[in-house]
């Protein structure tokens, strides 16, 4: 230790060393948090449902959703990537899950949706298997941590039916 | 630069940045922001920095007596000038004998 480098050198690595085991902790504690969150969401209207011009099932959906992810946040957490996604079975896939809306939380102001829209993304079938449909709409959460592990939940809502006819 | 003392060094080094580091947690943790824990380590880590790399005093508190070097012709010791002859002398003759040839 007989120069200012080498001190300063032994200061900053163990400094950085010790601040990696202290983000280490820091992202344990998320272990200890728990979330209640609440979750709705409803089918307004079908506004269209017919075959696109690929040939495949299509449909356009008002919805609205509702949740309040707030208790979701914990004081390690950069953002929350929250998705919709419609879940139903088909005759060529047993679990078929298509995204359609999605949205980005980065504050835990922010965390309270109340959205009236229609889905952001195509609900498009693989083939023509929609007439009649029961299907989940599941909310999922990815939630982003400053420090460690990335962790994901979700809310599954039941009890949605499509349309018997094409309108 | 003097000798100083590499375990009072290391010593304060370690403890400083170890208790430094659990304090910016519990901030950290208590104020709901790992901004604060950021900063707070940030800060610790540069009073650590003003703590260790000047020259302060207190590094040197027991310093170690190195011998400081010597000419090879100057006589080593002040009794052994006088008790035995010592280098000089035998240069003087050594001198004295190549003047000779």
């Amino acid at each position: 230790m007989h120069s200012f480098l080498l001190r300063g050198n032994a200061v900053l690595t163990f400094a950085l060393t010790v601040l990696a085991v202290a983000c280490v902790l820091a992202s344990l504690t998320d272990t200890l948090h728990s979330s209640k969150p609440e979750v709705n969401v409803e089918i307004l209207s079908v506004d269209a449902f017919g075959r696109n011009p690929g040939g495949n099932d299509e449909v356009v959906l008002t919805l609205h959703i509702s949740a309040d992810l707030q208790s979701v946040f914990t004081w390690n957490t950069k953002q929350l990537f929250v998705f919709l996604a419609a879940e139903y079975e088909s005759s060529k896939n047993v679990l078929n899950q298509i995204s359609i809306w999605d949205s980005i939380i980065q504050s835990k102001e922010d965390a309270k949706i109340h959205r009236r829209t229609r889905n952001k993304y195509s609900f498009v079938d693989q083939g023509s298997n929609l007439r009649g449909k029961d299907f989940n709409l599941t909310l999922h959460w990815n939630i982003m941590p400053v420090t460690g592990a990335m962790f994901s939940e979700k809310r599954v809502l039941t009890g949605f039916r499509l349309p018997k006819n094409y309108m | 630069m003097d000798w100083k003392d590499p375990r009072l060094t290391e010593q304060i080094l370690q403890y400083t940045l170890i208790s430094s580091a659990l304090i910016a947690i519990a901030a950290g943790y208590l104020t709901a922001s790992l901004k604060t824990m950021f900063l707070v380590y940030g800060g610790c880590v540069f009073v650590t920095l003003l703590v260790i790399v000047p020259d302060w005093p207190y590094f040197c508190r027991h310093p170690r007596e190195w011998m400081t070097p010597k000419r090879a012709d100057a006589p080593f010791h002040h009794q052994q000038q006088r008790s035995s002859p010592g280098l000089e002398s035998i240069r003087e003759s050594a001198l004295d004998a190549s003047k000779r040839d």
